[in-house]
């Protein structure tokens, strides 16, 4: 057991002793007064844009973009870091002014269009910087599209070596807390056995707040058990262990499934996708990404470890006739298959509706996936909403509604006059009552109208940010 | 690894006690036992300001400390300094504060009726004759209601110090105006400027209501500071939330406007209740701009503005002079709107015949006056070519037809802001000195509106505005595009109940309040009066409103008008979509 551990921050390491594990790498930077920028400008995190350099679910290496505030210190342990200071103060630039707009009149060159830069430079801005910084973002963003980004390339493509020292490390902190860090499932769960009151954690520690109020906290990391930072296919099944972050899980997965292509527009918050899980959708109550929705469509099971037993149900069985409290104590959700798509006749959508577009939660989630025979009718469906209260519902009114009929233009129709129970659809969400229930119908008929009428796509936006791509946008049509 | 050399001297916190009722009288404050407890180093009422109890010296008037009464829950009546927060706290919670309560006043309403104001309603009246025409005149009677928000807050941790001969050094851990804080600050503890050090993360020369919370605490830190004689430090999350909430104010709006045939306004009556909470505030400034909006957009013979300031038993407002114009910008082109449904004219025609900025200038024997609204023209006509504003606007024509659950809108808004006028009433009417400056920029907005869930989609933004030379482009540009956004997020977009932080940290990240293309552009012109403003670029964001507004009535074709509230979420606007009977 140890009481510090290191961290790397472009290439030079940092020794944090006695910290609590609450505390945040931002708070860290600054306590210690570290200096990252070369221009002085900044003290700790201020304006720097952060990066972990991680691998994701092949064990390829990735650059993660993190957030310092919200990013525990004890999960950086021994982890690599690179830091950018984008703002590179050059009193001799020429007016920016002409490069942006020699920029956008060379915009025939889609990948570089303005909000696309500003987005990139947003990325930077952290909790309780405000607008100040946008300007230099904006700035430096554009600079470094034009440069190339000639950025710490020496950074890129490193293996990450530190992910054979992260196992088995334990720390204790100043405050008595033991953070655990097992290599393997069985080791977590005897841990889990042995330390009375222990939790698991998953990528985030701040995800799991408020969880033991007692003074002798016991977290179980996750994070370092490779299988369950594995996606591996296996005998017509995606195996997706439940360490994967979101982000991976979207990227390898979405050319599989249209569902999870769909899925992916949906992310806002890049150190959210970054670092959070299957894992944690399913063990805390705070932000959910909707994924749920998505994996009962698709009809995923799960795989629970135990001490000596393996068990496996299917994720509808887990939620809704077991429920997720009757895991137990000495058992671990470990991963979940999702079978593959097999025949072309599946149709899927995957739709978000966002309170306002500041809002990262959204008020609804609805996942669609419609099966059809030879002769072009219903022959299955499983259609889940997600009201943002309690667990996804399945909205078996609408199945049974279209069942049977063909897949055809005049569905709608049929659809829309038979339509107006909304059965099985209760739950508030602050909304209206009448609005909820004509929300979800919409839902509905905006599924078969982009299957089956010409209803025009709506701006569609999702690009995934990244170091891996040298910080250029990627656009994904 | 950087540790510190030796452990300096360790921070004091501070804990604060604030009412938690409405209205009350304070009676007596006991801090006997809170004071004798082991670590605390001070207890701090009203009684302890040496200089101005008021937390936003020369912007406005906000008091620090309650005195003899508390006038909204979360009013500060003392503070506690001591060598631990969890110390500082329990001490806090040893002050006995005894309060009468009495009945509180809430409402705007409720405020006029008891006549509770800040002062005389604030007036401009011009009184031009109608020269005799006979044509008759129609009527249009307005109400709005900009309801009270939460503002963003810049808040980040306060440390100060004394040094040398007691001197103070302020350090902040998040933006703000270093100069005017250092003046607040030295008139809230009775010293010199030059005796007040402030060093702050980045410095802006922005002065609006979301730093003056920052300012409270900042001047509360300083004065325990100097009168421990130690450093002390404040956190916002050692405050009260109630004492940290800081909101807009609502606002009221009646409009009597009378126009005639051809859509030239004749005369507006304007009426604004703004609730400006305990103290004025920043709304002094509210009210200053918005009625010079009044005086200086429309150019119709009689203008009648009043605003109030009613006196409530809430947190003061933190309304300041952006707002005034935004709200007049907005109301503007609301009333320009409603008059171009009526009559079914082009909006921007009947822009040309009201506003000031566009009326042609025959009569105008001023060569400024003539040269600027030949730039204002000018950079007009650029942004609709650039922009390619009416090839869209045909474009969207077609979606709108052939795609029965997505409507587009596009919509085009100008603004003007004039600067450097110290007060509207001495103005006499139609002599305008060639000195003073003035900012013009416009903005195009299209948007799509999904009727099936009630999302809205930026898709594609254009602005531009005048530049000013002394300022580089690159911040110029930065600016403009922050204060959109802000704008946006402030009368259209914004979520109830929401912190700062939340709502900061919801703009970043390829949100889609972001607009799928957002391109600004700055005009060079050889105008020496012209200044960069980035009131203007807030106020373009109605151009979003507008386009919205255009998009909903293609689902209400017999309405020209939607009726949308100002609040754009997927509720309201399947709500103004689906509203028929109304």
């Amino acid at each position: 057991m140890q009481e510090d551990f290191q961290l790397t921050i472009n290439g030079l390491s940092y020794r944090a002793a006695g910290t609590p594990l609450k505390m945040s790498l931002a708070d860290f930077l600054k306590n210690q007064s570290i200096e990252l920028s070369d221009g002085l400008v900044h003290r700790g995190h201020a304006g720097l844009l952060f990066f972990l350099i991680d691998f994701n679910a092949c064990a390829g290496p990735v650059h993660r973009l993190i957030k310092p505030s919200r990013t525990s210190l004890i999960s950086m342990a021994e982890r690599e870091l690179v830091a950018i200071d984008s703002r590179v103060e050059d009193p001799n630039e020429s007016s920016l002014w002409v490069k942006l707009k020699a920029i956008k009149d060379s915009s025939k060159d889609e990948d570089v269009s303005l909000s696309r830069m500003i987005s990139v430079g947003l990325e930077g801005l952290d909790d309780g910087q405000g607008y100040s910084l946008f300007s230099d973002h904006l700035s430096s963003a554009i600079r470094r599209n034009e440069s190339g980004m000639k950025v710490s390339t020496k950074h890129l493509l490193t293996v990450p070596i530190s992910v054979g020292r992260l196992k088995k490390l334990t720390y204790k902190s100043s405050e008595g807390e033991l953070f655990y860090r097992p290599g393997t499932v069985l080791e977590a769960i005897r841990i889990r056995v042995l330390r009375q009151g222990s939790c698991f954690v998953g990528g985030g520690l701040f995800a799991e707040d408020g969880t033991s109020e007692s003074g002798e906290a016991v977290f179980i990391s996750l994070e370092s058990i490779d299988e369950l930072r594995e996606i591996i296919f296996e005998d017509g099944h995606w195996i997706v262990g439940v360490c994967v972050s979101l982000r991976s899980f979207a990227e390898r997965l979405k050319t599989k499934f249209p569902l999870v292509d769909d899925f992916c527009k949906s992310f806002r918050d890049t150190h959210f996708v970054n670092r959070y899980t299957v894992w944690e959708e399913f063990s805390s109550s705070g932000p959910s990404s909707g994924i749920l929705t998505v994996l009962l469509s698709l009809g995923a099971e799960v795989i629970i470890d135990g001490l000596d037993e393996r068990r496996r149900m299917s994720l509808e069985e887990l939620l809704y006739v077991e429920t997720l409290s009757s895991v137990g104590e000495q058992e671990l959700i470990s991963s979940v298959i999702i079978p593959e798509m097999k025949n072309s006749e599946t149709i899927t959508s995957h739709y978000q509706v966002m309170e306002g577009p500041y809002e990262k939660d959204s008020i609804i989630r609805a996942s669609f996936l419609v099966e059809l025979d030879p002769k072009n009718r219903v022959s299955d469906s499983s259609i889940w909403f997600d009201i943002g209260s309690g667990l996804p519902m399945r909205f078996e009114s609408a199945e049974k509604l279209i069942e049977g009929r063909p897949w055809t233009r005049d569905l709608e129709q049929q659809i829309s006059s038979v339509i107006s129970s909304g059965d099985g659809i209760g739950g508030s969400l602050g909304l209206g009552e009448e609005f909820q229930k004509i929300l979800i119908q919409n839902l509905l008929l905006k599924f078969i109208n982009e299957h089956l009428g010409e209803v025009g796509q709506g701006p569609s936006r999702y690009e995934f940010i990244d170091l891996e791509s040298e910080l250029t946008v990627r656009k994904n049509s | 690894m950087s540790k510190p050399k030796e452990k300096l001297q360790s921070p004091l916190e501070m804990a604060f006690v604030v009412s938690p009722f409405e209205s009350a009288r304070i009676c007596s404050i006991d801090f006997e036992e809170a004071a004798q407890l082991d670590g605390v180093h001070a207890v701090l009422t009203s009684a302890d300001v040496i200089g101005k109890n008021n937390a936003i010296c020369g912007l406005g008037d906000m008091p620090l400390f309650a005195e003899e009464e508390v006038e909204f829950i979360g009013n500060l009546v003392a503070v506690v300094v001591a060598e631990r927060a969890s110390i500082a706290q329990a001490a806090a919670d040893l002050v006995l504060v005894d309060y009468k309560p009495k009945p509180p006043v809430l409402e705007i309403e409720e405020a006029i009726k008891l006549r509770s104001f800040h002062s005389d309603p604030q007036e401009l009246c011009h009184e031009g004759s109608s020269e005799g025409e006979s044509d008759e005149l129609e009527e249009i009677d307005r109400s709005f209601v900009f309801s009270d928000h939460v503002c963003l807050q810049e808040l980040g941790s306060v440390e100060v110090d004394v040094v040398g001969s007691g001197g103070l050094s302020v350090s902040i851990d998040a933006s703000c105006d270093s100069l005017v804080l250092t003046n607040s600050i030295a008139s809230l503890v009775g010293l010199n400027e030059e005796q007040v050090g402030v060093t702050c993360e980045r410095r802006i020369e922005c002065i609006d209501g979301r730093f003056s919370q920052l300012f409270t605490c900042a001047g509360l830190a300083a004065l325990c500071s100097f009168k421990t004689g130690r450093l002390v430090r404040f956190r916002p999350s050692n405050a009260p939330k109630e004492m940290l909430s800081a909101r807009s104010g609502q606002v009221q709006a009646r409009i009597h406007l009378r126009h005639d045939s051809s859509g030239k306004i004749k005369s507006i009556d304007c009426k604004v209740n703004v609730d400006s909470g305990s103290s004025v505030g920043m709304s002094d400034s509210f009210r200053n701009s918005l009625i010079r909006h009044f005086d200086e957009a429309h150019s119709c013979p009689q203008v009648r503005v009043s605003c109030s300031l009613c006196k409530t038993n809430r947190p003061p407002s933190l309304i300041g002079d952006k707002d005034g114009i935004a709200l007049g910008v907005f109301i503007s082109e609301e009333l320009i709107a409603e008059i171009s449904s009526r009559m079914n004219g082009s909006i921007h025609s009947l822009r040309e015949i009201n506003f000031s900025h566009f009326m042609d200038d025959e009569n105008l024997n001023n060569n400024v006056l003539r040269s600027r609204h030949e730039l204002i023209k000018e950079a007009w006509d650029r942004l609709i070519k650039d922009s390619s504003y009416k090839k869209r606007q045909e474009e969207i024509i077609q979606f709108n037809e052939s795609t029965p659950h997505y409507k587009r809108g596009i919509a085009a808004v100008s603004v003007k802001v004039g600067e450097g006028i110290e007060s509207v009433d001495e103005d006499e009417s139609g002599s305008v000195e060639g000195s003073r400056g003035f900012s013009f920029g416009s903005a195009v907005a299209e948007v799509q509106v999904d009727s099936l869930t009630g999302e809205i989609f930026l898709i594609r933004v254009d602005a531009l505005q005048l530049s000013a030379d002394e300022l580089r482009p690159d911040l110029q540009i930065s600016e403009m595009s922050a204060s959109f956004l802000d704008g946006l997020r402030n009368y259209f977009f914004h979520g109830a109940g929401e912190t700062a932080q939340e709502l900061s940290d919801s703009l970043l990240l390829g949100s889609r309040a972001v607009p799928e293309e957002l391109r600004f552009d700055l005009m060079d012109h050889g105008e020496k009066s012209v200044r960069f403003s980035s009131s203007v670029s807030y106020c373009l964001s109605v151009s979003v409103y507008q386009a919205v507004r255009k998009a909903l009535s293609q689902y209400r074709k017999s309405l020209s008008l939607v009726d949308l509230p100002l609040i754009l979420n997927p509720e309201s606007v399947h709500t103004a979509i689906h509203d028929r009977d109304s």
